[in-house]
């Protein structure tokens, strides 16, 4: 095989003293062959430089103008980084090869001239190139195109990005129908269903896989303080971590969400003493944040950086020697890829540091420790598509050239995750497409496609056209707001942006952190948040929504098995094992084969703790059905709140023994489960997802009004009013199966009260047991709609108060 | 009017309380409708008819729905409290075309439930200056009743009167108006709840938005801080359900 590589490349991989390995010779190979492949390889398997290999020795030896290759990757971040990474066998080759970037933050005149004069190789990310992709010229920037290279293959695989990003590969496809693609991808389970999520219309690629050689070493970080029950910032390893860092040369910390990140930031400068260079990395902070950093993180000059997921994905930053990763892992894969940010060669075993933020997590780091020992990984099911991206893509397909409704549905039907689509739901998605699809829409509107003469659709106007292209890729959860630094009166840097949720939770003179210092609240001026820099009061931390990663099925099976087995806490910290003694003696460890109930008195009401180990899935669709029958049985449920291995649900009145058998009667046709779950404000959150990635609401356009509250409205007044008038409407199906994705369906929701009936452990106890006070303490939970919150918030003696006027009004009606 | 009867199990059931105000007792119901039963009076606020098709004319591709809902309940309540009269305090068209785009059907609808009503009075807004001239009832741009003044808002002299910013005051008499949309949010057992509310103060009264897709504007924004500086209760509606706030907790 080594006959494949040209002479010049042979120089230059022997110049280097480099070995072309086995997966790089096999891709070109498949490329000559048009063989589209996925390769699956450990960091530092030489997988990028695999990836365009075939396309470097193909434009040295076919020189050619135009577009040959595209590139696209899930971080802007991290086209910037190949970018620099594929110049150097350019350069140093000297192939003629232009290569450049394209995204989000480039300039509109560099836009311009890549419509113009495309390099032969284009490095972007999905949402530019669904807007090129509209662009009337398409055809031509793509005409020549040979190559897609897709990064990082694992991160999309599994989310509605990739679901957008698959449409977009399928009307690339359509326009150069001899496209081989690529895949890349970190080491993962189910090579297969990401093999499928690559190919056209389901069927898998080819699959390259590399097995990593050696092992990396793992451990617990031993602290001085005691591990806590609660907390998600691991505030008492901050010695340690600091101590940690001092010892290496650059380190990670890894946390899982960007409120952790801040608060980390902060404890670890209280720590610095030395005052060492440690950074913060997170998608919330500017451009020219986020590049400062990438570029004294290159030069060496950074000792630490704490980030969260943005930092995870391949960017090679040079010599990092350690991670640390704090809070639990959440997934076996995903803490494999953030060791594997550690030690970028293949041959070295990367070392990580794993940081419990408190006691059930230890459970969670030591469970995923053994797994990587074992070397278990866990994988996930390919999900289908979601509906809610299909409208944008058709204004998208008809921005480009006009379109036929079949030739579009067989164009969705070519994206894996779309293969199973029904036409009747395509026919609803371009019916709400053309003008809403209102069943009684009550005079002429106005459509977002026309009919031509021809029969085909074009958008009807330059205006939606516009509109559309500022709203692609809108697979945001939550409106934003920008946050500019004050220095005086109105002047100051754009430093990030926080979630518009967040913010109107402040009121001037309040304070939260913010890219690592302080900052007060001042207002909200043109949808910018004005903040100046304040370093009294207790700070408030940005909440983001999606900061939550749901744990593995893996994980919580094998945390479940970890309590249940005494045989199995050998390297279990001394104080875990006496908090699981506890638990025995105070009330019991959980059993296979039976529900443990435990019932105490929690801030005035009364919670109940399911510790089913079921996953959130199971757990939410629980909570919502217990709910229903304690608001039933007029036990006044108040909230649930979820984790990945029980439910907790507080209510005004008390659960007891004999409430059980109905608790769980495996029925579950009487409940009208269906209406109870619609009212529900997980179907709402829902319904806002999909009402904004549809386009029914738009966040562009409502940024652009100075005074947003007079034009926009609640997206759940929208939901209450299709249910009523109009409840075979799309969007409110699309809603309900957006939602699917966190809930279980009823037939498996039955076999779980099967099981649970007659088999429950149930505990009376005087307050909270030391198993449940990690879950009762996690401050995300779902409101109950019911009598419970009228009885919790109505003040009762302004009640008694309008009672006696009561009287008094009696008289005045004659 | 509304039985003694009926009207006991609004308030047990707390879909609607009492509230006194310059002197009168006040019914204010969780749909954000205030009735004065002395004066067998349903007053509403910013109905917004013709909102959805209006911001469709932009371009959005709202469902519309809101003028059929606005006026579903609406007819409901007429029907709770049997008023002999009718006052929408302003903002009642969502623009000057919203007659123009009404339904034929809703038309008949709007029309059917005046007729129902003795007296029906439409205060003008700033949405809504001039009232579609084939519509009967009053037009007004206040009206009085005794102590109490209807309006959509304040003018900016008597806005500074009820929230103290003016030396002399020339504040006579008690303002209800809406016009803001108020909005308001608490939390309990760490949770937070929120919905439209009324805002009342000594000298001042404001109504939430009563059509189906009005926003509103959080009582802490500005141009309701003042007010609620000065308020004395609200009253949220939340969940079908009328809540009076304990301020004095916040």
């Amino acid at each position: 095989m080594a006959t494949l590589l040209p002479d010049n490349f042979q120089q230059w991989f022997d110049n280097k003293e480099w070995q072309v390995r086995t997966h790089q010779l096999k891709l070109c190979r498949a490329f000559e062959n048009k063989h589209s492949t996925l390769l699956i390889a450990p960091t530092g398997a030489g997988k990028t430089l695999a990836g365009f290999l075939p396309s470097l020795i193909d434009l040295n030896k076919n020189p050619q103008k135009g577009l040959h290759t595209l590139y696209v990757s899930p971080l802007k971040a991290l086209t910037h980084d190949i970018h620099r990474n594929l110049m150097s066998p350019i350069n140093e080759m000297q192939l003629g090869v232009t290569v450049e970037t394209r995204t989000g933050d480039t300039p509109s005149s560099k836009r311009q001239r890549q419509r113009r004069n495309p390099p032969n190789i284009l490095l972007t990310t999905p949402e530019s190139l669904m807007l090129m992709l509209s662009y009337s010229d398409a055809d031509n920037i793509f005409a020549k195109i040979k190559c897609v290279v897709i990064d990082e293959v694992h991160s999309f695989a599994h989310s509605k990005r990739g679901d957008f990003t698959s449409l977009a590969l399928a009307h690339l496809q359509s326009m150069a129908p001899n496209l081989t693609r690529f895949g890349l991808s970190a080491t993962v389970d189910e090579p297969g269903s990401m093999a499928m999520w690559l190919g056209v219309s389901g069927q898998p690629l080819n699959t390259i896989i590399v097995k990593s050689q050696t092992q990396p070493i793992v451990r617990l970080l031993q602290t001085r303080n005691p591990i806590p029950f609660t907390g998600f910032v691991a505030k008492y390893a901050m010695p340690e971590i600091y101590q940690a860092i001092a010892d290496a040369q650059t380190t990670f910390v890894f946390v899982n969400t960007r409120a952790q990140a801040e608060l980390v930031f902060q404890f670890l400068w209280q720590e610095n003493v030395k005052g060492l260079p440690i950074a913060i990395y997170h998608g919330s902070l500017s451009k020219e944040q986020r590049h400062q950093t990438e570029q004294l993180m290159a030069k060496g000059k950074v000792r630490a950086v704490v980030a969260t997921s943005a930092l995870e994905l391949g960017i090679d930053w040079g010599d990092v020697d350690q991670v640390i990763q704090l809070g639990a892992p959440k997934g076996v894969s995903r803490l494999l890829q953030r060791i594997g940010r550690s030690n970028h060669r293949m041959d070295e075993p990367s070392k990580a540091f794993l940081v419990p933020a408190n006691k059930f997590e230890v459970l969670e780091c030591m469970c995923a420790k053994r797994s990587i020992s074992a070397r278990q990984l866990d994988g996930e099911e390919l999900l289908p598509g979601s509906p809610d991206i299909i409208p944008q893509f058709i204004v998208n397909l008809a921005c480009q050239s006009s379109i036929d409704p079949d030739e579009v549905f067989a164009l969705v039907k070519s994206a894996t995750p779309y293969r199973e689509l029904t036409k009747a739901m395509f026919n609803d998605l371009f019916q709400f497409t053309l003008n809403g699809g209102y069943a009684l829409q009550s005079y002429e509107r106005y459509q977002r496609l026309k009919k031509m003469p021809d029969g085909r659709f074009r958008p009807s106007d330059q205006r939606t056209m516009r509109r559309h292209r500022q709203n692609i890729g809108t697979i945001v959860e939550a409106g934003r707001l920008k946050v500019k630094r004050l220095r005086r009166s109105h002047q100051g840097k754009i430093i990030g942006e926080v979630e518009e949720y967040f913010a109107q939770q402040l009121v001037p003179g309040d304070t939260f952190l913010f890219a690592g210092e302080v900052l007060e609240f001042v207002g909200i001026q043109d949808m910018i948040l004005e903040a100046k820099p304040n370093n009294k009061g207790e700070p408030k931390v940005p909440s983001y929504v999606g900061g939550q990663m749901p744990l593995s099925t893996h994980l919580s099976e094998m945390v479940r098995a970890l309590i249940n087995d005494q045989t199995k806490w050998r390297g279990l910290p001394k104080e875990i094992k006496q908090w699981l003694l506890n638990q025995k003696a105070f009330s019991q460890l959980p059993t296979a084969g039976r529900l443990l109930v435990e019932k105490f008195p929690f801030r005035c009401h009364f919670a109940s703790m399911f510790y089913t180990f079921e996953g959130r899935k199971a757990n939410q669709t629980l909570g919502m059905l217990l709910t229903k029958r304690m608001e039933r049985m007029k036990l006044k449920p108040l909230s649930f709140s979820i984790t990945d291995y029980g439910l907790s649900i507080l209510s005004i009145c008390a659960l007891e023994e004999h409430h059980f058998s109905s608790l769980f009667s495996p029925d579950i046709l009487g409940d009208d489960l269906e209406d109870w779950m619609m009212e529900s404000p997980m179907l709402k959150r829902s319904f806002r997802r999909v009402a904004m990635v549809s386009g029914l609401t738009e966040q562009n356009y409502a940024s652009t009004r100075k005074n947003l509250r007079q034009v926009t409205f609640s997206t759940d007044l929208i939901f209450d009013v299709l249910r009523k008038y109009d409840p075979d409407h799309v969007l409110l199906k699309v809603a309900r199966q957006d939602a699917e994705r966190e809930l279980l369906d009823l037939s498996r929701l039955s076999h779980l009260l099967i099981r649970f009936h007659d088999n429950v452990d149930f505990h009376l106890l005087t307050k909270p047991s030391p198993l449940s006070i990690p879950i009762i303490l996690d401050v995300r939970s779902e409101q109950v709609k019911g009598t419970g919150i009228a009885a919790l918030i109505g003040q009762l003696n302004l009640q008694q108060e309008a009672e006696q006027l009561m009287e008094d009004v009696l008289n005045d009606l004659a | 009017m509304i039985s003694r009867d009926q009207l006991r199990q609004r308030i047990i059931e707390q879909t609607a309380t009492i509230s006194r105000f310059a002197d009168e007792n006040l019914v204010l119901d969780e749909s954000g409708a205030l009735f004065w039963p002395k004066q067998n009076t349903l007053i509403l606020s910013d109905l917004h008819f013709e909102k959805a098709s209006f911001l469709n004319s932009f371009g959005h591709s709202l469902p519309e729905l809101d003028t059929l809902d606005t006026l579903e309940r609406l007819g409901n309540l007429i029907s709770v409290y049997q008023p002999a009269k009718v006052v929408c305090l302003g903002d009642s068209f969502h623009d000057k075309n919203a007659w123009l785009r009404f339904p034929d059907k809703l038309k008949s609808i709007l029309l059917g439930l005046m007729n129902t009503v003795e007296r029906w009075i439409w205060i003008l807004g700033n949405h809504d200056p001039e009232i579609p001239d084939e519509l009967p009832g009053e037009c007004l741009s206040e009206y009085i009743i005794g102590d109490i003044s209807l309006c959509h808002q304040p003018s900016p002299n008597l806005a500074a009167d009820i929230v103290g910013t003016r030396d002399k005051s020339t504040l006579r008499n008690f303002l209800v108006f809406g016009h803001f949309h108020p909005k308001y949010k608490t939390a309990r057992a760490r949770q937070n709840f929120s919905g439209k509310c009324f805002l009342l103060g000594d000298s001042f009264l404001v109504m939430p938005s009563f059509g189906s897709f009005t926003g509103g504007m959080w009582v802490s924004d500005e141009p309701l801080a003042p007010y609620y500086k000065k308020a004395t209760s609200v009253h949220l509606l939340m969940n079908a359900h009328i809540l009076p706030m304990d301020l004095s907790a916040a």
